[in-house]
């Protein structure tokens, strides 16, 4: 059963206050946890490393070109814990990412979710509501 | 004849104490060994748990510690590992070894505990160490663990800056069990007179993990983007060398 998307945001707004132990190597107050975007792009590279796997995505700009977005995720444990492999987005594919941005305006933020071109979502911590 | 009285006497009790050892020493089971994570997926913090009981003075310090780490700071997570009874140790994924005469944890995070089985006496006054001396034995399919020897400089509950100190005396007592095969069980109660006004009791469940290679999540690594190794927290956005080319509109 899917979370409506206001629930699942409280729901990781809540769980992510404090950081978990996991990747309990900085808070989340750099995000802001109260909103979850959605864009869509191309994989550029994932940083498959700990102890947060960066995923990088060119952004389409309305007026041509792209922007260059970072998005923090969970370990590679945790990752690989929901069904990812360090294939799981390859360069080069269309990704639609959900993600709660940065506070301070920079592309990028803490991914929640990402939807592959063939419709597989690939899940997080926080897209199921615990970080 | 006194000679050889004598002889049959110390074999009988070498004999009797063999058995006896054999009997106390008794391994945990098999099915114990393999990869386990916590249910939820993390603990993360202590969320979703009661707070433990702090003295006063001990909650103060512990709010401010978090109220810091809220607004932007980050944990010790580039120190010795602590096991305190939960957390760094008990939160994350943890593998669990058995061998004869001793059961191994390792937490995910790095800090390993050796459990000793079997007739083992702690001695009164164990030097402190990270993890702890850790002496278990069976009531029957659970599995006690007294932990004594404890760092009293841990920070309790989680390694955040400027957390209580764990303190003097502290002991963890541990009661592991596996209620099915895919499940293991531990109910913690900590004690810490300096800190704590009463026992501080959990109860995790792990779930095992079907994999094949443990991916280890050490939190202490070079070039991290997300801290600036000085205690601060950033999110380094200086792109990978190896960027692929931005795609043709």
């Amino acid at each position: 059963v899917r979370m409506s998307r206001r629930s699942w945001v409280l729901g990781a707004t809540a769980a992510c206050a404090v950081p978990s132990s996991g990747a309990a190597h900085h808070s989340y107050a750099m995000f802001d946890l109260t909103r979850v975007l959605t864009i869509r792009g191309v994989v550029a590279k994932v940083e498959w490393v700990n102890p947060h796997v960066f995923i990088w995505a060119y952004i389409p700009k309305p007026g041509g070109g792209h922007d260059l977005y970072a998005f923090e995720t969970d370990p590679v444990s945790r990752l690989v814990a929901e069904g990812w492999t360090k294939d799981s987005l390859p360069p080069g594919e269309k990704v639609t990412i959900e993600y709660a941005p940065l506070k301070d305006g920079r592309p990028g933020g803490s991914l929640r979710r990402a939807k592959r071109a063939n419709g597989t979502m690939l899940e997080t911590r926080a897209s199921r509501g615990r970080s | 004849v006194k000679r050889r009285a004598f002889s049959l006497a110390v074999a009988a009790l070498l004999a009797a104490a063999t058995a006896s050892h054999a009997q106390t020493i008794r391994d945990a089971p098999a099915a114990w060994s393999g990869f386990w994570l916590p249910t939820p997926a993390y603990v993360p913090m202590g969320q979703g748990f009661p707070p433990p009981p702090l003295k006063p003075e001990a909650k103060a310090q512990l709010d401010a510690a978090r109220a810091k780490i809220r607004a932007g700071g980050v944990p010790d997570y580039c120190r010795p590992l602590k096991f305190v009874g939960y957390s760094w140790g008990n939160t994350a994924e943890v593998e669990v070894l058995v061998t004869p005469g001793r059961l191994t944890l390792i937490a995910d995070d790095g800090l390993v505990r050796r459990i000793y089985l079997g007739a083992v006496r702690p001695p009164a006054d164990p030097p402190p160490t990270n993890a702890g001396l850790s002496i278990g034995k069976w009531d029957g399919d659970t599995l006690v663990v007294e932990t004594t020897g404890l760092n009293p400089a841990a920070g309790f509950p989680f390694p955040l800056p400027g957390a209580p100190a764990l303190g003097e005396n502290a002991r963890v007592v541990e009661r592991i069990r596996l209620a099915d095969n895919d499940t293991l069980i531990f109910e913690v109660e900590t004690t810490a007179p300096d800190i704590l006004a009463a026992p501080d009791a959990k109860r995790f469940v792990y779930k095992r993990q079907a994999k094949e290679i443990a991916y280890a999540t050490p939190l202490c690594v070079d070039d991290d983007r997300s801290t600036d190794g000085k205690g601060g927290q950033r999110f380094d956005m200086t792109p990978p060398k190896d960027l692929p080319p931005p795609p043709r509109d």
